[in-house]
């Protein structure tokens, strides 16, 4: 503090009078001694107190202190060697002469000096280059060094070179050798990660400015002279962690010790340190195939061109033939069409469609099944779960029992329905990767394309932005690109060519965007349904809602967001490995149906449509509560009968209802910690209620008691809350008691009910006020929009701020009297131990009275604007994703079409090109077949980027079509390529989970083929016919069966796992959809063969299995028939097991058809039907 | 396909059938499934060239076999538990600042923490005082709080270690105690599945690593805490329920089914199956399936057999305090735990979480009562576990581990008598498994703010853990997965035999 009050003291009165030379005199002996006293102590304290020339005053200035400012900040890059900008800062002559901007300093005029108006920050560009701005106070010293004429050191002597030539020489003439000896050190050990466009830990030595600037958590990685404080000693010398050079060798010892006289002779340089050779930052970066645009190749020629049914052929036969190995046959018809079924849609083919495939010998039969799967719904439901994996399709999650959304969004189902439909109706793959980044900025008024923006609407979270961000970007870049950025999250990427900042500059694309749910046609209310979508939002603080958006993006130091690195705003880029944007970011205009979403016709209806049934609602009420009062003046008058029913009513909650509680419900209703201060423990406990429901329960009244409600799934969030649904009979049970409840009191009930009434009674007016209010804003609203007269925007705002301002009169009005009701019934009897209880309706009245008296207000005020309907967005969106995404797409980007061929090849033969599919950097494997690789990588781009076409290129080719059994192979194939990377033979697979249950289900002829919708409770996947891909999916919430057949993580999941466990067998051998499911089966299949084993065999193989049985199998199967129908015959001789739920489809009674129900379970538990062969 | 056979003698070739019928008849014993899997060389798709999956047998001779590891769901105040605090008492009702202690608030320490939420929770600095006393215990006489009374007679068998910390200041830290990892930074391997995945079965009737008691919760990181993450889905743990009806999911037929009845379809099952194999006879995921049937097949009996608490003497159940309406749902937890290691189980994972009475450990009000009550519910049987171990020549053999996800302010939180989470420092402790009993390892400061001195990231655990079944974590690296240097955590070496 001392020092930069004495220098502004000083300095502000003696710069007001510079020009004038006389004061000057007069005033600097003062101005030197200040000096003198704040920097340093003087070394002779009487030459301060002399009086001294300008020039002597300036030349002791320049010695003493401007010196080293040049020294440390601009001669590292304006020496006489490097000469930036032409300039060179160690000579006056140099100074004054200037660079190619002209004079450097006017001497004499400050104000006129570039030098001082770039250090100042008056000009660009800003000096020091990227570097700390120079403090206020010694930018003054310059100014009046500059002033003062800009003298060197004693008399300078023009153009010699008398002084040091660079920095940090001044006095020492041998340095240029101490950093001559360093250099190659620096250059070939350290500048690879340090210099340039990497910086690891945010240090860049490739400059001396840069150098001292150190690194992100270390300023003192050199003190120019004094070795042994700077952290580089310390770190060569392996005494700081981790030790350098990262991971390798030491330096020798003689390295060692020139680096250390090199710091201690102050570290000099002579210009910018380069990296060896001619590679750009990162030596593998460029080479490297990934990241060089896939050209076709031409077709290699190949001996057996018979064997070539297409192109893929050419390229896998080449292989073939190069390696010796020979293909083994294709596979038989039966094989094939389960194969390409399976594949194609996701269950096995119908018996009558095998047969008309055997009998058809068109020669292009097969290419007639593979037009007709391509062209059926289910193709899109099969790959469109695929490419559900691969972008993280999940519904949203968080606490289902509050309600919470933590992660994606409510209805994110849209966004599964348009990838169905997409890949249904062969949309470009180009076009569904704009949609999904930029659905909202190329058509902002079309809610089925704003439904492809769930891609990015499903990475919200709630808690914390970054987390968010850091979501969309790495996922982008991994799920489209096959590129790690996550490591650059943190440090400059280790081994990919992505330095740290590149990270961020592409989060930039991504920084201002958030998600909304807007209204759909005929549903107003949003959490029942609506569409989630995103937008360019305002910035933003952390709000209820969600978490902050940011305005700017700054690299995180460290990756630690409490750590942004503030200097540097970052805007979009791609990482400069992987290309460049190409056409600039345009930000898109919004239409206004786009930014304010109530405009739109249907939204109006719908408010409007719900504001009606909300007053017939209140009628029903009305008439209801009227009722209920006859009711209850009934019952008041026959005390001896209601306390029978409430005596019976209290032992059957005891004996029969606290039990099922207990179990399913006190763990978040107990007695301590009642979630939403609902608990279960006592019939009052259940009358009271919770603050989110009021009562659970309303006596004799089940179907509209919450609890029930909630139980049954009738009201959001289902209880319980994580658990499956209870059982049904217990549910009605409750119902049962509910029903029979009579009111506690029957003179309270009287009073209730008359309570109930009078609320009723304000109710229905306040909904007619609220409707009214709702048109009149409606159309206050939609006067804006079509250019209305101001005369007529004003007439229609009064009335409905008027209009509005009489229904929240009413409202207010009538939450007052539910209040005051609601804290009596408190006050009226404090139930025990719930003392939060009376305070939590007190603040209820408080609030309610609170409103009301600010509704009076308003209305007594008469000028404000009424509330518009909905909320308004911005009106432009950035531009940004659009701009991202078609870069994604540009045909020149080297990753996206590679990364796509291999995702639908890896699906196709159970093994991709490049074996790591989410990963295409330097250091992954290449690809088995390059040259194929690129071959489909252009062909797919060429065809409009349609998948389909690629599936049928993939499944019509020879190599599909080969057989998999490794049973007979030729022996030089297994020594030359064991794990078949050369494709001389078909991979067989499992299934995955999904096409396990669908196909249990297709074989009995129970798939329910309906497409898309909401998703389905996904506790009902047991006896739901639905496909797999629509039930819940989510990390937390996903059907158990499914799980255990290795589901894809919603977290992630570009390639699944296929394990086997023993609780696979258990899910198959005793859910209850292979029961079900089998039972059906048998019992359908029965109906046709009627008493014939024989036939009934045949028809369980060919259903399940999709073909005969052989004569073994057969044998088996009859003789199992015969034994299990008469060991059924005795059934009161076996042991049932203890447990198990009941099923849908008990088995039969007679024992031969229960016998041929076993015969088909088994069937459905073979290694075969999980199996594609 | 059976037409698709060229001749009899080329796919129904003797030697290929009976290798696997030998293959199948011989059983497999002293084999996990998982390991049965990598001998096949099939658990994973992308098993590299060079690369071999461990191979069940441990990198050097261990000191355990098996491990219990005990987790208090919700954050065990450490200043309440193993790590008492009188200054806590003398500046009682002071904040932080006033005390002579204020900077604990400036440690660089702090840095440490990740904001789940994006913002600071508010630092609780006025103080709260201890809830409840403490006094020496056993030979050593480590300071235990009354609140343990019966693990505090064992605590001569005990190595307490003060100086946790870790880095999520909300409950997914749940997930980061049992991975390494903040659940911002993705999901890893959790320390049961590397055990899992290092090591072969002692049993080839059960899992091999098995979840008892609570759950983690959705929000908190879900089965993320028990789970095999890029090891293979065959490394999960198993969670159990001890309920002998229905112990784990699908482990019986729907209602109806006779017993006689399934082991026949069972029997043509592996029959038409063997019939496949002869044609497919080097299908290596059709022998697994195959051994997966039977091991599920002897799990259906095996896994309620656990449950059978009868053949316990009564003076056993007493240990565990099945005899006591407080202790008898852990006490039965802890009892099952031991049944499972006396059968070979590796790895058990116990949480005590959530409870009807209680938030479980999460205490941000009324610890006193809420801290109270938890305790009394694991006190009597964790130290009946130990007791039992040891008095069956078990706990040699057995690495017992107490451990929580982290520990709570030793400021107030709000108005309440309660402390909000505290991820700078927590207790763990350890027993049994070559582990040196009655000494304390590593410090809080004055306050029980942080961990001051030999501090330990939740890695170091774990990485004792493997250390002590003679495992190296870097040994068990999967190529392609990344681990850095924090992941493999340092053995605390000081408190090993």
């Amino acid at each position: 503090m001392r020092k930069r009050s004495v220098v502004s003291v000083c300095l502000l009165p003696l710069s007001l009078v510079l020009k004038t030379r006389l004061v000057l005199l007069v005033t600097l002996v003062a101005t030197l001694t200040a000096w003198t006293t704040v920097f340093a102590p003087p070394a002779n304290p009487q030459s301060a107190r002399a009086t001294l020339s300008s020039e002597q005053a300036g030349t002791k200035l320049y010695t003493e202190h401007v010196r080293e400012v040049l020294d440390q900040h601009c001669r590292a890059c304006h020496n006489s060697s490097t000469k930036q900008g032409g300039l060179d800062l160690t000579t006056r002559q140099g100074l004054v002469q200037g660079g190619t901007r002209g004079p450097a300093v006017v001497p004499g005029n400050a104000g006129e000096s570039l030098l001082y108006k770039l250090i100042t920050h008056r000009q660009e560009p800003y000096m020091p280059l990227q570097g700390q701005r120079i403090p206020s106070e010694t930018a003054s010293l310059i100014e009046l060094w500059i002033d003062l004429g800009a003298p060197f050191e004693a008399a300078p002597t023009m153009g010699e070179a008398t002084h040091a030539a660079h920095a940090g020489m001044r006095s020492e003439p041998t340095s240029q050798a101490f950093f001559e000896k360093v250099r190659p050190v620096l250059e070939t050990r350290c500048l690879n990660c340090h210099g340039g466009k990497l910086r690891q830990a945010g240090l860049d030595i490739s400059t001396r400015e840069k150098l001292l600037r150190g690194s992100d958590t270390h300023k003192d990685v050199v003190v120019p002279g004094r070795s042994g404080d700077s952290l580089l000693m310390k770190k060569i010398k392996h005494l700081h962690e981790p030790g350098m050079p990262y991971r390798s060798q030491n330096l020798p010892e003689e390295a060692i010790a020139n680096m250390a006289a090199w710091i201690d002779a102050n570290a000099p340089y002579s210009g910018a340190l380069r990296a060896s050779g001619e590679q750009g930052t990162s030596p593998q970066g460029s080479s490297h195939w990934a990241y060089k645009p896939p050209r076709r190749p031409p077709l290699p020629k190949i001996r057996r061109q018979v064997w070539e049914r297409n192109p893929i052929d050419a390229f896998i036969a080449e292989q073939h033939e190069r390696r010796n190995l020979e293909p083994v046959p294709e596979a038989d018809k039966r094989t094939l069409i389960r194969r390409v079924y399976l594949d194609l849609i996701g269950f096995p083919p119908a018996p009558n469609e095998i047969d008309a495939f055997l009998k058809d010998n068109s020669s292009t039969e097969y290419e007639t099944v593979v037009d007709r799967l391509l062209s059926s719904p289910a193709y899109g439901e099969r790959w469109g779960r695929h490419w559900m994996d691969v972008w993280r399709y999940s519904d949203w999650y968080g606490l289902r029992s509050s309600d919470l959304v933590q992660s994606s969004q409510r209805h994110l189902w849209h966004w599964r329905d348009w990838i169905v439909e997409s890949l249904n109706e062969d949309k470009g793959y180009d076009r569904m990767i704009l949609e999904m980044l930029a659905g909202d900025e190329i058509a902002p008024t079309d809610p089925k394309t704003l439904r492809a923006t769930g891609y990015l609407a499903r990475n919200w979270f709630k808690w914390n932005r970054h987390a968010w961000l850091n979501e969309a970007v790495e996922h982008t870049a991994a799920g489209f690109l096959s590129t790690t950025l996550k490591c650059a999250r943190c440090h400059d990427h280790k081994f990919d060519p992505i330095a740290q900042e590149e990270y961020y500059r592409f989060r930039a694309f991504f920084e201002p965007y958030d998600v909304r749910i807007d209204p759909m046609p005929g549903q107003a209310n949003l959490v029942e349904a609506g569409l989630p979508r995103v937008f360019d939002s305002e910035p933003r603080g952390i709000t209820e809602a969600g978490p902050a958006i940011y305005a700017e993006t700054y690299r995180l130091i460290g990756g630690d967001e409490k750590n942004p690195d503030k200097e540097r705003p970052l805007s979009p880029a791609v990482p400069e490995a992987l290309g460049k944007l190409g056409e600039p970011i345009q930000p898109v205009q919004l239409p206004p149906e786009s930014y304010y979403p109530f405009l739109q016709v249907h939204v109006q209806r719908d408010m409007l449509e719900q504001a009606r049934r909300e007053i017939e609602k209140a009628q029903v009420e009305l008439a209801e509560a009227k009722k209920a009062l006859a009711l209850a003046e009934q019952r008041a008058a026959v005390p001896q009968q209601h306390e029978e029913s409430l005596k019976a009513a209290h032992a059957a909650f005891e004996k029969e209802l606290k039990p099922i509680f207990d179990k399913h419900c006190l763990v978040c209703h107990g007695d301590y910690y009642g979630r939403n201060e609902f608990r279960v423990l006592s019939v009052a406990s259940l009358l009271e209620g919770g603050t989110d429901d009021g009562p659970a329960v309303i006596p004799g009244n089940s179907a509209r008691s919450p609890l029930i409600l909630r139980l049954r799934g009738e009201r959001q969030p289902r209880m319980p809350g994580e658990a499956a649904p209870l059982p049904k009979e217990v549910i009605e049970r409750i119902a049962q008691w509910i029903d029979h409840l009579p009111p506690a009191d029957a003179q309270l009930a009287v009073r209730k009910a008359q309570e109930a009434l009078a609320l009723a009674e304000r109710k229905l007016p306040w909904n007619r006020a609220h409707m009214a209010a709702l048109e009149a804003r409606i159309a206050a609203d939609q006067a804006q929009f079509r250019g209305a007269s101001d005369a007529e925007m004003e007439a229609l705002g009064k009335s409905a701020r008027a209009a509005e301002r009489s229904a929240e009169l009413l409202k207010a009005e009538m939450s007052v009297l539910d209040a005051q009701q609601k804290l009596a019934d408190a006050l009226r009897a404090p139930p025990p131990n719930q003392e939060g209880f009376a305070q939590v309706r007190e603040k209820r009245v408080t609030t309610a009275t609170a409103q009301l008296k600010a509704a009076q207000e308003a209305l007594a005020r008469g000028k404000d604007r009424h509330t518009p309907v909905g909320k308004h967005y911005p009106k432009t969106s950035t531009g940004r994703r659009t701009a991202l995404a078609r870069w994604i797409v540009r045909k020149d980007n080297p990753l996206t079409a590679r990364v796509a061929v291999n995702h639908l090849w890896m699906r196709h033969f159970g093994e991709p090109l490049v074996a790591s599919v989410d990963d295409f950097g330097v250091r992954t494997a290449p690809p088995s077949h390059p040259e194929l690789l690129d071959w489909l990588a252009v062909e797919f781009m060429e065809n409009h980027w349609s998948m389909k076409h690629l599936h049928r290129l993939i499944v019509t080719s020879r190599v599909y079509r080969l057989g998999s059994n490794a049973s007979r192979p030729n022996h030089s194939n297994v020594s030359v390529d064991p794990k078949n990377q050369f494709l001389w033979r078909m991979n067989q697979r499992r299934m995955e989970a999904e096409t396990i249950r669908d196909s249990v289900l297709f074989a009995a002829g129970e798939l329910d083929r309906t497409l898309g919708g909401p998703e389905l409770d996904h506790y009902t996947g047991q006896t739901s016919r639905r496909r797999s891909l629509y039930f819940t999916h989510t990390p937390n919430e996903n059907m158990q069966f499914l799980k255990l057949f290795d589901l894809a993580d919603p977290t992630g999941c570009y390639r699944r796992f296929e394990s086997i466990q023993p609780q696979q067998a258990l899910a198959l051998s005793n859910s209850e959809l292979s029961f079900t499911q089998s039972r059906l089966l048998a019992r359908k299949i029965s109906e046709t063969v009627g008493g014939d084993s024989r036939a009934f065999v045949a028809a369980a193989f060919e259903r399940v299995l999709a073909r005969a049985p052989g004569a073994d199998e057969e044998a088996e199967s009859l003789r199992f028939l015969r034994q299990q129908a008469q060991l059924l015959t005795n059934a009161t001789k076996l042991t049932p097991f203890q447990s198990g739920e009941p099923s849908e489809v008990p088995a039969a009674t007679e024992p031969a058809l229960r016998a041929r129900e076993g015969l088909v379970h088994v069937l459905l538990n073979r290694n075969e039907f999980v199996t594609i062969r | 396909m059976k037409e698709d056979c060229p001749s009899k003698a080329d796919c129904c070739g003797g030697v290929h059938r009976r290798s696997f019928l030998a293959d199948l008849g011989m059983g497999v014993t002293g084999m996990a499934l998982g390991a049965m899997l990598h001998r096949d060389g099939i658990s994973k798709a992308d098993a590299g060239k060079v690369w071999t999956p461990p191979d069940g047998r441990p990198h050097f001779a261990p000191k355990a076999k098996s491990v219990i590891w005990l987790f208090m769901q919700g954050g065990a105040s450490h200043m309440e538990s193993f790590d008492p605090k009188p200054a806590l008492n003398k500046y009682g009702g002071l904040t932080i600042a006033e005390t002579p202690y204020s900077h604990v608030l400036n440690s660089k320490h702090s840095k440490n923490t990740v904001l789940f939420t994006g913002k600071e929770r508010s630092l609780l600095t006025k103080l709260l005082p201890m809830q409840v006393d403490f006094h020496q215990r056993g030979q050593s006489g480590i300071e235990v709080t009354n609140w343990w009374p019966y693990v505090g007679e064992c605590i001569d068998d005990i190595a307490v270690i003060r100086s946790m910390w870790t880095t999520d200041n909300n409950h997914a830290a749940q997930t980061q105690f049992h991975t390494g990892r903040h659940i911002f930074q993705g999901y890893c391997p959790s320390i049961g599945s590397w055990v899992h995945y290092g090591l072969g079965s002692l049993n080839d009737n059960l899992p091999q690593f098995i979840v008892l008691g609570g759950r983690i919760l959705p929000h908190d990181g879900g089965p993320a805490g028990y789970s095999a993450d890029y090891l293979g889905p065959q490394h999960n743990g198993i969670v159990i329920d001890v309920d002998p009806a229905n112990p784990l999911p699908f482990s019986v037929p729907v209602a109806g089914v006779y017993k006689e009845e399934q082991e026949a379809k069972f029997k043509l099952l592996r029959r038409l199956n063997e019939l496949e194999a002869v044609q497919y006879p080097e299908d290596p995921a059709m022998l697994a399936r195959v051994k997966s049937y039977e091991l599920a097949f002897r799990m259906q009996t095996s896994v309620p057999e656990l449950f059978k608490f009868a053949e316990e003497s009564p003076q056993t159940k007493q240990l565990y305090g099945l005899d006591n309406k407080v202790t008898r749902p852990f006490g039965e937890i802890c009892l099952t735990a031991r049944r499972l290691v006396e059968r070979g189980v590796r790895f058990v994972e116990v949480i005590h979480g959530y409870s009807t009475d209680t938030l479980g450990w999460d205490a941000h009000f009324h610890l006193k009562k809420l801290h109270g009550r938890t305790c009394s519910e694991v006190d009597k049987p964790i130290a009946g576990l130990l007791r039992d171990l040891r008095q069956r020549g078990l706990l040699d053999e057995t690495l017992v581990v107490w451990g929580t996800e982290f520990g709570r302010t030793p400021g107030v939180q709000g108005n309440t008598d309660g402390r909000d989470h505290h991820p700078s420092a927590f207790s763990c402790w350890m027993a049994g498994g070559g582990i040196k009993g009655g000494v304390v390892h590593g410090a809080t400061d004055e306050l029980g703010y942080h961990a001051v001195d030999n501090r330990h990231y939740v890695t170091d655990l774990h990485a004792t853990v493997l250390h002590q079944l003679g495992l190296d974590p870097r040994k068990l690296d999967v190529p392609g997965q990344k681990r850095i240097e924090l992941d493999y955590g340092q053995p605390i070496r000081e408190i090993l035999i």
